[in-house]
């Protein structure tokens, strides 16, 4: 399996808890970009709605479900039309200085 | 393309949301728009009645999970009855059971069971459907009466309806808004472009009108009022015009009351394509809002 379909596979267990589905098939993921040799992985995240309560919560499962998948060495996501895009980012940046 | 998304609320229930929707559609299809018609009145939906749907796609809407004990595992240490904050469990013939209807999902019975006879089960509270009406293309939804999270499923509403409007490269998505101010409306006018508040001349509906005001400007959503019915209470109708000039909220018109909506609504007919005075005064409501929205 390539590293795109394990990183798509790791996305379809990120549940919106509200709409009880996954961020896959809600269609909340787009221009999602991988690149198998240097395993970086960038793709912008648009929640269901522009106020989404756990917009940001969701934002940071999606960036820690896809560093989890083995090959990924550095991943980017980009919030849109989004309330509080802005800070969802920074908490977003704030990962990448964990391990 | 990003469609532009136009909402209609009250506040108050029964202004004349449908009625003022149902005409926006028609007046929009005959100017040769197109458009994606939601409706986000899922707890009473009714825009169904004068759009016609065909439904092509139905798909079930999962709620909140709810408490099940299984008796075979219970050993009746009675410790998830004392713990439930929502006094949903009962005993019924010496057998533990969970109301449905009190059960909140919280998980506490299921955590604390000492030989974990109980779970979660996820309920299906309705189903939401993309259909085709002779307007055009339509997203709505049903829950289930007495069902919990419209918000949510008004958020899958919009979300659908939202998702076909790009596929499709269509224009502008009209959605028939919830009345109130709770978290269906929220979810309603969530990012939306312009939000219509439909006031008539009742104490009630002032009052209301004024929430709903409230919520679209904490939300920092663009509003309008514009005034149903117009002619049951003149001196109340420029009490609603006063408020909207001293709040600097544009005014978008007012529609006559007449008895022809009644009866066009009665044969199921719209009352822009039935009744020209309405008509009329509808126009220059829309022409409106769609300037403030295009302008944008």
């Amino acid at each position: 399996m390539g590293l795109k379909s394990k990183v798509i596979e790791a996305l379809m267990k990120v549940y919106d808890p509200e709409l009880r589905k996954d961020v896959i098939s809600l269609q909340l993921i787009r221009d999602l970009k991988v690149d198998e040799e240097t395993g970086h992985v960038s793709l912008t995240f648009r929640p269901t709605a522009f106020t989404c309560p756990i917009g940001i919560q969701l934002a940071l499962m999606i960036k820690q479900a896809v560093k989890k998948v083995e090959g990924v060495k550095k991943v980017d996501v980009k919030v849109v039309d989004f309330a509080w895009a802005r800070q969802a980012e920074e908490y977003l940046k704030a990962l990448d200085q964990e391990n | 393309m990003t469609p532009k998304e136009i909402v209609i609320i009250s506040g108050k229930g029964g202004t004349g949301k449908t009625t003022i929707t149902s005409s926006f559609v028609w007046w929009l299809r005959e100017k040769g728009k197109k458009f994606v018609i939601a409706d986000a009145d899922v707890d009473a939906a009714d825009m169904h009645i004068l759009m016609k749907p065909e439904p092509i796609k139905e798909e079930e809407f999962v709620g909140k999970s709810v408490a099940e004990i299984d008796d075979e595992l219970c050993t009746y240490c009675d410790i998830c009855r004392q713990l439930c904050r929502f006094d949903a469990i009962y005993v019924e013939d010496g057998i533990y059971r969970v109301n449905p209807f009190r059960c909140d999902g919280c998980t506490l019975c299921e955590i604390v069971c000492p030989v974990s006879a109980i779970k979660m089960v996820p309920q299906v509270v309705g189903s939401w459907f993309l259909s085709q009406t002779p307007y055009g293309p339509m997203v709505h939804a049903k829950l289930n009466p007495g069902a919990e999270n419209s918000g949510n499923l008004v958020t899958m509403v919009k979300h659908q309806a939202r998702l076909l409007a790009e596929k499709d490269a269509i224009p502008y998505i009209i959605v028939d808004g919830p009345p109130g101010i709770g978290c269906p409306v929220t979810s309603a006018i969530s990012g939306a472009n312009f939000v219509a508040v439909v006031a008539e001349g009742s104490f009630s509906a002032i009052h209301d009108m004024e929430r709903a005001v409230e919520t679209a400007r904490h939300f920092g959503v663009r509003h309008g009022i514009l005034v149903n019915k117009a002619g049951i209470n003149p001196e109340n109708e420029s009490k609603i015009e006063e408020y909207a000039r001293k709040m600097e909220i544009p005014f978008l018109g007012k529609v006559p009351f007449t008895r022809c909506v009644m009866d066009a609504l009665v044969e199921e007919k719209i009352a822009a394509s039935s009744c020209a005075d309405v008509r009329n005064a509808l126009e220059g409501i829309f022409e409106k809002i769609l300037e403030v929205v295009d302008g944008a």
